[in-house]
């Protein structure tokens, strides 16, 4: 495909005019630039900067709030924040690559169904979806309620860590199977016939050839469960009550209770690092596999 | 034969409506080099396929050295196959690759290494073990997955269209390499293949399939001489079918032709076939003529041309080994000798 | 049997992912006020929702938010697929176009809080409006590219063969075919739009907000029916509007990496 498309445009290149290739190009990035590259680069700039009287930021230029990020409360809120956030990452992937696995050895026709499935309930409003989990999981909810008739005595989970990883996990999961899928499908079936010709069980074969060979859908998976995850506010808040502290809470309360915006900057900044770096395993990974001609 | 190694029974397997197997018998004996040849869907692939475990059949039983092979799960068979794409593990070297089915097995390490080299020396890739497998030639593929196949002695190998990858001029290579091979390790081979060429260049047996039937199961000489059907003489090399019958004074009649002189053997035939190489152009008044035809069109084929003769409605194919090519339109005679058509029994 | 026991690991996940939904819809017709307990059926809480002024006013927000971020996002992401496609591959510009789908939309949305603080663009539904058009260029982008890809190029060729303009051709040859991706990104888009909470919290006005903004407020004291009968109404139209996007654009293809669709 990709050579088809590179032909394609070598062949273009010549019949659109220049004001053609203005008209374009321009008008999208422009936009994409004044309303996603500046505001990026103004927060990566707060950072350095020192808090405004009444929010904003002035002058002057500080490390401050960088090495507020290494103080004692603040790690241990950072190091929360990683571990709900790859916490909800860990099972969506023990969820969803199974599941990925099914759908991808559905026929043609079911796995289009199969996969609407999976993303129909991300298009919905995901506060929806996590107060769907409080009426699920409150003390008089139905999860309880079932219990009951069981003759089992209510489980608070509601407002605890544990709530706060399913309501992440549940939010973000369908963005875990879908690039899992995708690697499913460029995988060779007959890789898995042949390691199983030559002796391999499931777990041998999940371990030697599906897991290498997907690794760059896995990752990509996981940027899309993680990253997210960190940033949320809502989420913590709903369903973890006051006993969740995660560096999206941080970030909120800095721009819009606290007013400290340099703070809050350098919080995003890093989210952003930890972001940069999975992508940087991801295309990595995505290398590799590339290079073994998979 | 004594012990067959593999015997099949009864084997039937239908997808959907289609019987890709209908009722298969068959035997292979050890240290065979055997062939299933056939056109596409005629359900060698499924039958190679229930063999090495990733299919059930419906009905029917396989053995393996007097055991029941169908329940034993795939990955417990002592049998190894070499698909058609060579499934590389692409991430691994070669050497892993190879070793794979021995770790599985659980073999110690110090063994493990050691048929690993000894394996991959008899293939001839002993300086390409640490190599990935996009850095290699198709040939050097197809010797690693060989390899990897071999390593773990199994009592069956099967090669699923082990040349059709193949450039021409490495095909002929791999032929030999293979044949080698087969005997070298001492393993039951089966191959699986539509190409008539790598059938009967390299098995000592060859089952010709169609439609999910053996049609006809014989040495590659046996098969390409005796044909016992329409079928077989047809897909065999190429051949000019006559349908008709034999009369009860030997005598052959296809319906527009003159009666041509057979034997007795011919009584049940449905049909008679004739090889290009069997039949001979002639003048018209040569005393041993048999038909009279046109010249149609002349194909060469580099050691030998095929000309096709009009005879009437019937098309008859000669081979030309020496002389002039004849041209469009001439006017030829057709001669045999009397015992070189063969009856075909059935379709 | 065999074969359900293959597919357990998608029932798993299909029964995780609609069991609570099924719970908001199915409580959305309790007849009784406690959200837990159901006494009965009863559609009483759809009309009062159109009772209340600040659902009504949240609503009408959201619409106008979403449907100007559809026109921005349709107009400029279809212009971003050519760009990208056709006139000038590469791949800094993929990295570009992709952003907006791998930004935390925390961190895209107090960077915009920023940008209007530092300009003085005052807070309103067009703030919301142009933040979206953000994630929906990137989306329509995504979309209309692959069906670009797939188009025949000898259609425009002939076009062009026969004497029309470029400008004639794009018009009459190359954007019908392009309409059901063009569609399908825009029902994605305006989606996206319409329940999107993170960006809108931070970048609308304090006295205009959008729906999902009202929930969160309604939802942070509390359970009731009424938010069970809105969230219900919510997740038809995204259900619709996915479908929709799916039945003209073949969506799913795009998500499996076609390589011809």
């Amino acid at each position: 495909m990709s050579s088809t498309t590179t032909q394609r445009a070598r062949r273009s290149t010549n019949s659109d005019g220049p004001v053609l290739r203005f008209l374009t190009s321009v008008p999208a990035l422009a936009y994409l630039f004044v309303f996603m590259a500046i505001p990026l680069g103004l927060i990566m700039s707060y950072a350095f900067l020192t808090a405004g009287r009444f929010g904003g930021v002035k002058l002057p230029f500080t490390l401050e709030n960088i090495a507020r990020l290494t103080g004692p409360i603040f790690r241990e809120v950072l190091f929360s924040s990683i571990v709900i956030a790859g916490a909800a990452t860990l099972l969506a992937f023990v969820l969803g690559f199974p599941a990925a696995l099914v759908i991808s050895r559905l026929s043609p026709t079911w796995q289009t169904v199969a996969l609407i499935a999976v993303v129909l309930p991300f298009w919905t409003n995901f506060l929806i979806r996590t107060y769907a989990w409080i009426v699920l999981l409150n003390r008089e909810g139905l999860l309880n309620h079932g219990l009951a008739k069981v003759g089992i005595a209510p489980i608070d989970v509601l407002y605890t860590k544990q709530a706060v990883v399913l309501g992440l996990m549940y939010a973000y999961i369908p963005l875990m199977v879908l690039p899992i899928y995708a690697s499913l499908q460029r995988l060779d079936p007959s890789l898995l016939e042949a390691a199983r010709n030559l002796g391999a069980g499931p777990w041998r074969r999940f371990r030697t050839v599906l897991l290498p060979l997907t690794l760059p859908g896995i990752l990509t998976g996981a940027l899309f469960v993680f990253i997210p995850s960190l940033g949320n506010f809502v989420i913590p808040e709903l369903l973890g009550g006051g006993n969740s502290q995660m560096i999206g809470n941080l970030i909120r309360d800095q721009f819009l209770k606290s007013r400290d915006w340099p703070f809050g900057s350098a919080l995003s900044l890093m989210v952003l690092a930890l972001l940069v770096i999975i992508v940087m395993l991801q295309t990595r990974a995505a290398r590799r596999t590339r290079e073994w001609g998979a | 034969m004594n012990q067959p190694l593999v015997a099949i029974r009864d084997l039937s397997r239908a997808f959907g409506d289609v019987q890709a197997l209908k009722g298969v018998s068959l035997d292979i004996g050890e240290n065979e080099f055997f062939a299933l040849l056939g056109p596409s869907g005629c359900g060698k692939t499924t039958l190679l396929r229930v063999l090495a475990g990733f299919e059930q059949p419906d009905s029917g039983n396989v053995t393996l050295d007097g055991n029941d092979l169908l329940d034993v799960p795939a990955e417990k068979r002592p049998v190894n196959l070499m698909f058609q794409s060579y499934a590389l593990f692409p991430h691994m070297s070669v050497e892993k690759n190879v070793a794979y089915g021995l770790e599985c097995d659980k073999v110690a390490k110090a063994e493990i290494s050691e048929r690993v080299a000894g394996v991959l020396s008899t293939v001839g890739l002993t300086d390409k073990a640490k190599a990935l497998p996009n850095t290699l030639s198709g040939g050097q593929r197809q010797r690693v997955a060989l390899a990897r196949a071999i390593v773990k002695r199994p009592r069956l190998l099967l090669l699923d269209e082990p040349l059709s990858a193949l450039d021409r001029k490495i095909r002929g290579e791999m032929q030999m390499e293979l044949k080698r091979l087969q005997h070298e390790v001492g393993i039951t081979f089966v191959v699986v293949t539509h190409d008539q060429d790598e059938a009967m260049s390299l098995a000592d047996r060859v089952a010709v399939m169609n439609m999910g039937e053996v049609r006809q199961l014989d040495t590659p000489v046996q098969l390409y001489r005796h044909p016992r059907s329409v079928f077989v003489a047809d897909f065999i090399g190429t051949s000019t079918i006559l349908r008709g019958h034999a009369d009860s004074v030997g005598l052959w009649h296809t319906e527009g032709l003159p009666t041509l002189k057979v034997g007795d053997a011919f009584a049940n035939a449905i049909a008679i076939a004739l090889r290009p190489e069997d039949a001979k152009l002639v003048s018209r008044t040569d005393s041993s003529a048999k038909l009279e035809g046109t010249i149609g069109s002349v194909f060469f084929q580099g050691d030998h041309a095929l000309a096709q003769v009009l005879v009437g409605d019937q098309q008859f194919l000669v081979a030309i080994r020496e002389g002039e090519l004849p041209e469009r339109g001439g006017e030829v005679a057709l001669t045999w000798k009397d015992d070189a058509v063969i009856p075909l029994t059935a379709e | 049997m065999r074969g359900f026991v293959r597919t357990l690991p998608l029932w798993v996940l299909y029964l995780f992912l609609y069991l609570p939904i099924a719970v908001v819809v199915l409580m959305s017709f309790n007849s009784g006020k406690n959200p837990f307990v159901w006494e009965g059926f009863s559609l009483k809480w759809y009309p009062e929702l159109l009772q209340d002024a600040e659902i009504m006013g949240g609503l009408r927000t959201t619409l106008i938010v979403a449907i100007g971020a559809t026109i921005i996002s349709v107009i400029l992401g279809t212009l971003l697929a050519f760009a990208l496609e056709r006139v000038l591959p590469s791949r800094a510009m993929d990295a570009a176009a992709t952003a907006p789908a791998i930004m935390p939309d925390i961190v895209l949305a107090i960077g915009l809080l920023a940008l209007y603080t530092l300009v003085g663009i005052r807070l309103s539904a067009v703030s919301v409006m142009l933040a979206h058009a953000v994630f929906g260029i990137a989306f329509v982008a995504a979309v209309v590219r692959v069906r670009l890809g797939t188009l025949d190029r000898s259609l425009e060729e002939a076009s062009r063969d026969l004497g029309a303009s470029a400008f004639r051709t794009l018009r009459k040859v190359t954007l019908p075919s392009l309409r059901p991706a063009i569609i399908a990104g825009a029902l994605l888009a305006f989606t996206l739009s319409l329940d999107e909470f993170t960006v809108a919290f931070f970048t609308a006005s304090p006295s205009d907000p959008t729906l999902p903004i009202v929930i969160y407020s309604r939802v942070r004291f509390g359970v009731t029916p009424q938010i069970n009968a809105l969230a219900t109404m919510l997740l038809l139209v995204s259900f619709i509007a996915v479908i929709l996007a799916q039945r003209t654009s073949r969506l799913a293809d795009s998500l499996k990496g076609d390589t011809a669709a």
